[in-house]
């Protein structure tokens, strides 16, 4: 603040706008042109203060770089929903060695052409991305990465031929030439079909089957929905764009939080809640195995595990971080059972507990075509309760206390044979119960005790209604007092 | 059916009126966002209203010219009262009050409201520039194009602007 304002605005308004206009002249300039320009001034005292401005011409950038938000969209412009409307192409005709034929669709990242190569002669998609390469180190890795992708050959997958970089108004951009595939999304092409439940998970598996191809030679595809999903008219479902999602994701290549904002709009209801939440995880497998879920969830119901229906982005993705998703058996009893477990795994929100690779939700999708018994169970009750626990601790009494009140419900029945069983273990008194409980706890957290008095044969109801109720206590009282050293009752991890 | 093309004084109405509600659902919001940026306020609501259909996607610029205002306007009006309240510190921040207090880990905004009123006296031009371009996040193009003067004008005016306003905030080679 030393240097303030006081050196311009003493000399009054005038020489301000003659200051400015100098300075503005200035900058207009590339840096080494500046100084001869400055020296050509005749007034001295203003070229010295438009001088000393100049100075401060990197503290500004810094200052107010982080406005330049959308770099890529000096030429494409911003595109809104209506980017199918047709459009027509003016621009150029050719783009390297393919001959435009039209403009098939604009989106955030670039637009989409229908194009013809020349030899061999065929029908491809061009991809040009609307963002410029700032650098050669991303140019080169975009070039890298693209002749990866074109390494990917399965029948599952839009075949990437070639990429590279073509001269448009504003600069050099990359572009993607891929396989033309003539068919409709995923779930448009499945309705018009009218197929049943058992011919869409078929058709899920065959998508299933090619994103494992693809996980398996390191390649994600990040941005799966049924968009990027086209059945072909022999009913194959091809998957298109693999991996291209990455080649434009990077720092630099696109800076702004909200250029994606804008962009993902309309697949953020495919994310997985470490995609929408920008949580710094790197993806992986599980990633592509969420969005998986919510396709096979929409290609079942026709709708979403989440209603994001007109909720601003940043609402919908804390829904998709924060709440649990709809069932399948929610929207349409039949579809309780097998699949809706199935589903569910693949839309779990910690992605630990996913389906660990796209192979594994494929065999449990085969399984439930063959009438064989799931892989996937059903979330166990001490996962189930240690989730409640991490995500609102003021309410673990509570809700040990309705576990407790299910468990003892539950119970019930199976008591009567448990009294037949020869040799059970006879409980002489609670504080004989609380020294096994005791034991119990040293080996485990709370809620796997819980989950083993629930479990076990050798107990009466009383007796684990009385074990509970103990361990309710317990757990009350550690929760307000700080254990000790030595703590009775582990507390639940974080 | 498209939405009817709305007089200029209607439209401005009409943003100001979204924007006003997108602020107060974002006073009711959720903090610990990672979109900090005044601008993703603006786009946001810009989404919204056109995926609700409520302006022609063809009005974008229109409606960023006048959301650029009202959000330095939203923004500047929140760091005031920031400024005279001052509250405790269990205070659970809202995401407006998140975005205030992220610009102004850069900039300050009182400072930057006024030098940017300042600029704009000696040129109205530049002054808009910077307020398109900052609060309403348009590129140069964009601005351009809101402005009807070529990209190089704006380039410049934009270049010379930044220089400055960081001088005239008194930020820069003596702080740093």
């Amino acid at each position: 603040m030393t240097d303030g304002r006081g050196e311009h605005s003493s000399s009054g308004a005038d020489d301000d706008q003659r200051v400015l206009e100098l300075l503005r002249q200035a900058c207009a300039l590339p840096a080494d042109e500046r100084e001869s320009f400055l020296q050509s001034q005749p007034d001295g005292e203003l070229r010295e203060t438009v001088q000393r401005l100049l100075a401060y011409e990197p503290s500004a950038d810094q200052f107010f770089g982080e406005s330049r938000v959308f770099p890529g969209h000096e030429y494409l412009g911003m595109v809104g929903p209506d980017s199918r409307e047709p459009v027509e192409w003016k621009g150029p005709k050719r783009i390297a060695r393919y001959e435009i034929v039209r403009l098939v669709g604009r989106g955030g990242m670039g637009m989409v052409f229908e194009a013809i190569q020349d030899a061999p002669r065929r029908r491809v998609a061009i991809k040009v991305m609307s963002s410029a390469f700032p650098s050669d180190t991303l140019r080169q890795r975009f070039e890298q990465e693209a002749e990866a992708l074109g390494r990917l050959q399965h029948p599952g997958v839009a075949q990437i031929l070639e990429a590279g970089t073509c001269e448009f108004d504003l600069g050099t951009h990359p572009f993607i030439a891929m396989e033309f595939v003539e068919g409709q999304p995923l779930t448009v092409d499945a309705d018009r079909r009218s197929l049943d439940v058992r011919e869409r998970i078929a058709l899920m598996v065959k998508v299933g089957e090619a994103v494992h191809h693809a996980h398996q030679r390191g390649i994600l595809h990040r941005d799966l929905k049924p968009d990027n999903i086209l059945t072909d008219p022999l009913g194959q479902p091809r998957v298109l764009d693999f991996g291209v999602a990455r080649l434009v994701e990077s720092e630099e290549f696109s800076p702004a939080t909200l250029t994606r904002s804008m962009e993902v709009i309309g697949t953020l209801a495919y994310m997985s809640p470490e995609q929408v939440t920008g949580s710094g995880q790197a993806l992986n497998e599980a990633s592509d195995v969420y969005s998986l879920g919510v396709i096979c969830f929409e290609l079942l119901t026709g709708e979403k595990p989440y209603d994001l229906h007109e909720k601003p982005f940043t609402e919908a993705c804390l829904t998709i971080r924060d709440t649990e998703p709809r069932r399948l058996g929610d929207i349409n009893a039949s579809l309780k059972g097998d699949l809706q477990v199935i589903v569910n795994k693949a839309l779990e929100k910690d992605r630990s507990q996913r389906y660990a690779s796209a192979a594994e939700l494929v065999e449990d999708l085969r399984r439930f075509l063959n009438d064989e018994p799931i892989l996937a169970r059903p979330p166990s009750t001490v996962y189930r309760v240690r989730k409640l626990m991490a995500r609102n601790k003021a309410l673990l009494p509570a809700i040990l206390a309705i576990t407790v009140a299910m468990v003892v419900l539950l119970a019930r029945p199976t008591v009567l044979r448990e009294d037949a069983v020869p040799g059970k273990l006879v409980l002489a008194d609670p504080e004989h119960l609380e020294r096994i409980l005791e034991q119990w706890l040293v080996e485990a957290d709370v809620a796997e005790v819980v989950d083993r008095v629930q479990k076990s044969e050798a107990w009466t109801a009383e007796e684990k209604s009385l074990a509970l109720q103990i361990l309710v206590k317990r757990w009350a009282a550690s929760l307000e007092v700080e254990p000790a050293d030595e703590p009775r009752i582990k507390t639940p991890r974080e | 059916m498209p939405p009817s093309s709305p007089s200029a004084s209607e439209f401005q109405l009409r943003v100001y009126q979204e924007l006003k509600q997108i602020a107060r659902m974002l006073f009711r919001g959720q903090p610990k966002n990672h979109t900090l940026q005044p601008t993703a306020l603006v786009h946001e609501a810009w989404v919204r209203l056109i995926g609700e259909q409520r302006l022609d996607p063809s009005s974008r610029l229109r409606f960023l010219s006048v959301a650029a205002t009202a959000m330095r306007n939203l923004l500047v009006d929140h760091a005031r009262k920031r400024k005279s309240k001052r509250r405790g510190g269990d205070h659970q921040r809202t995401r407006l009050e998140e975005v205030v207090a992220a610009t102004e880990d850069r900039i300050d905004l009182l400072t930057l409201d006024e030098s940017l009123q300042e600029l704009a006296n000696l040129n109205s031009r530049m002054g808009r520039v910077v307020e398109l371009r900052f609060f309403g996040g348009l590129t140069i193009q964009e601005t351009a194009e809101v402005l009807e003067v070529g990209t190089t004008t704006v380039e410049n005016d934009w270049a010379a602007a930044k220089v400055w306003l960081t001088r005239s905030m008194g930020r820069g080679l003596s702080d740093d």
